[in-house]
C-alpha cells in the first residue's frame, strides 16, 4: 500500500519558483491498480520521484506498506519496484546482467537470482533476447526489461511511469494482462499515464492530476457520474477545468 | 561494501564491452603516454642546454670591491649587472634568479691573503632552471678561487700538487645511446 499526503514539491528555474507538485494526497491500496492520469507537466513524474526516494519533498510524507520514505529510504526502496520514465538500461550489458545487477543491489543470493529471473523471463517473454545486449532493443523489449528489473525483488508495490509509452498494440495488450497478473498476487499497482484509454482499460482507482494538484479521485465510473460525462475522456477534460493542458 | 563492489563488478564489465573505451585505454594509451613524456623531457632538457650556452645575467652587489673577479667571470659567458635594491624580495618575487654580494671586507682580506667573503643568494624552492644558473656561478666561483690558490702557492715557492693529494679522475662509460637524452 501506498499514501501520500500533502506532497509539495517546487523548483528554481532561473530564479522563479516552478510549483510542480502542490499539495498531492492519495492512496494506492493493495490489490488494486491505481493510475495516476494528468497532462504532460501536470507533475506526475515528478510525483513518482518523491514516492522512489529519488526527490525529496519540499513538505508531505510519502508511506509505502507503512515505512515512511524520509526515515528509512532504503525500506521504501526495498518495498517498491519502479520502472522509472527513461527505462535506465545499461546498453552494453544484456537483459540478463542488468536484472541481474539489480538483484545484486538489492542482496538477493545468486540461486534465487536465477529462479526468479526464469520466472520473470517467461512472465514477460524475455526468452529471445534475454542474453543479447540491450543497445538495440525495440522499445518493447527495452520496457519488458526494465520491468523484469525492477520485479526482480519480489517488491509487493510496484511503480511504472508511462509504461506503456512508445508500444505496440501487441506489446500493450500483453503489459496489460501483466499488470493484472500483478494485481491478482495482491500487488499495489501505481501507474502513470496520460493516455485516456491506457487507464480506463487497466486502472481500479484513477488519481487525475494537474497544474501539481489532484483535481479528481475515483473508479472511472464514479468520476464519469461526478462530472456528468458521457465518457472518461470528457470527465477528464472536465475534471481539469480546460483542454489547455492536453496540448501543454 | 557488498553494494560497491557490484557496481564496481558493473562499472567494470561495462568498460570492457565499450570498444572506443577499449581503444582509448590499451591502443591509444600506450601510444601517446611515452610520446609525450618524450616530448616534455626532451623540452626540459632543450632548455636546460639553452641556460647553460646563454649569457647568464648576474646582478652583483659591491662589484668595485673586486674588478679582477668581476672581469674573470665576465671572460665566462657571464654578463656582470647592477644588483636590485631589496636582492633577498627580488629572488623571492622570482625577479631574479641568483645575486651575488661581495662581502664588505673583501678587498682588505684578499690582500691580507684571508679567505675573502662572497655571498651567492638564491632560492633552492625555484624551479630546476634556477638550479642550473645557481651551480653555474657556484662553479664559477669555486674555480676562480681553486685558480688564485694555485697560483698563490706557486708564489710561496710550494708546488701546487701538494694541495691535491688525491688525483681523482673520472671515467664516464656512458654511450649515447645509454644515455637518456634527446
Amino acid at each position: 500500500m501506498i499514501e501520500v499526503h500533502d506532497l509539495h514539491k517546487s523548483f528554481l528555474i532561473r530564479g522563479v519558483p516552478l510549483h510542480a507538485v502542490n499539495g498531492v494526497s492519495f492512496r494506492a491500496a493493495d490489490g488494486e491498480i491505481t493510475g495516476l492520469l494528468g497532462p504532460n507537466g501536470a507533475g506526475k513524474t515528478t510525483t513518482l520521484r518523491m514516492l522512489y526516494t529519488l526527490m525529496r519533498p519540499d513538505r508531505g510524507r510519502v508511506l509505502v506498506d507503512g515505512c515512511d520514505a524520509a526515515d528509512d529510504p532504503n525500506g521504501v526502496r526495498a518495498r517498491l519496484g519502479v520502472l522509472p520514465d527513461a527505462r535506465g538500461l545499461y546498453k552494453r550489458l544484456s537483459a540478463r546482467e542488468n536484472i541481474e545487477y539489480f538483484a545484486r543491489l538489492h542482496g538477493i543470493d545468486a540461486a534465487t537470482i536465477a529462479s526468479r529471473i526464469e520466472r520473470l523471463s517467461q512472465a514477460l517473454d524475455l526468452g529471445d533476447f534475454l542474453d543479447r545486449r540491450t543497445e538495440g532493443f525495440s522499445g518493447g523489449q527495452r520496457t519488458r526489461t526494465a520491468i523484469a528489473r525492477a520485479l526482480v525483488h519480489d517488491p509487493r508495490n510496484v511503480l511504472l511511469d508511462e509504461p506503456t509509452n512508445g508500444l505496440d498494440v501487441m506489446t500493450t495488450r500483453a503489459l496489460r494482462s501483466f499488470l493484472r497478473g500483478l494485481r491478482a498476487d495482491g500487488r499495489c499497482v501505481l501507474l502513470s499515464s496520460h493516455v485516456m484509454q491506457e487507464v480506463s482499460a487497466l486502472c481500479d482507482r484513477i488519481v487525475v492530476i494537474a497544474q501539481g494538484r489532484v483535481v479528481a479521485e475515483g473508479t472511472p465510473e464514479e468520476l464519469r457520474l461526478r462530472t456528468g460525462a458521457a465518457n472518461l475522456e470528457d470527465a477528464f477534460v472536465r475534471a481539469i477545468g480546460s483542454d489547455e493542458g492536453l496540448l501543454a | 561494501m557488498n553494494a560497491l563492489w557490484t557496481v564496481f563488478r558493473k562499472e567494470l564489465l561495462d568498460a570492457f564491452r565499450d570498444r572506443r573505451m577499449l581503444l582509448m585505454a590499451f591502443v591509444i594509451m600506450p601510444l601517446a603516454v611515452p610520446g609525450l613524456l618524450a616530448g616534455m623531457s626532451a623540452v626540459g632538457v632543450r632548455k636546460q642546454i639553452q641556460k647553460l650556452e646563454s649569457t647568464l645575467e648576474l646582478p652583483v652587489i659591491g662589484a668595485e670591491r673586486a674588478p679582477n673577479l668581476m672581469a674573470w667571470l665576465g671572460s665566462h659567458n657571464l654578463r656582470v649587472i647592477a644588483a636590485p635594491e631589496d636582492p633577498d624580495g627580488a629572488v623571492q618575487r622570482q625577479e631574479r634568479e641568483v645575486i651575488l654580494r661581495v662581502a664588505a671586507d673583501y678587498a682588505a682580506r684578499w690582500r691580507a691573503g684571508q679567505p675573502a667573503r662572497v655571498e651567492l643568494i638564491y632560492d633552492s624552492s625555484r624551479p630546476v632552471q634556477t638550479g642550473t644558473s645557481v651551480a653555474r656561478v657556484r662553479n664559477l666561483l669555486e674555480a676562480y678561487s681553486g685558480q688564485v690558490g694555485t697560483l698563490r702557492l706557486i708564489a710561496r715557492g710550494v708546488h701546487p700538487a701538494v694541495a691535491g693529494p688525491l688525483q681523482l679522475v673520472a671515467r664516464d662509460v656512458a654511450t649515447p645511446e645509454s644515455r637518456f637524452d634527446f
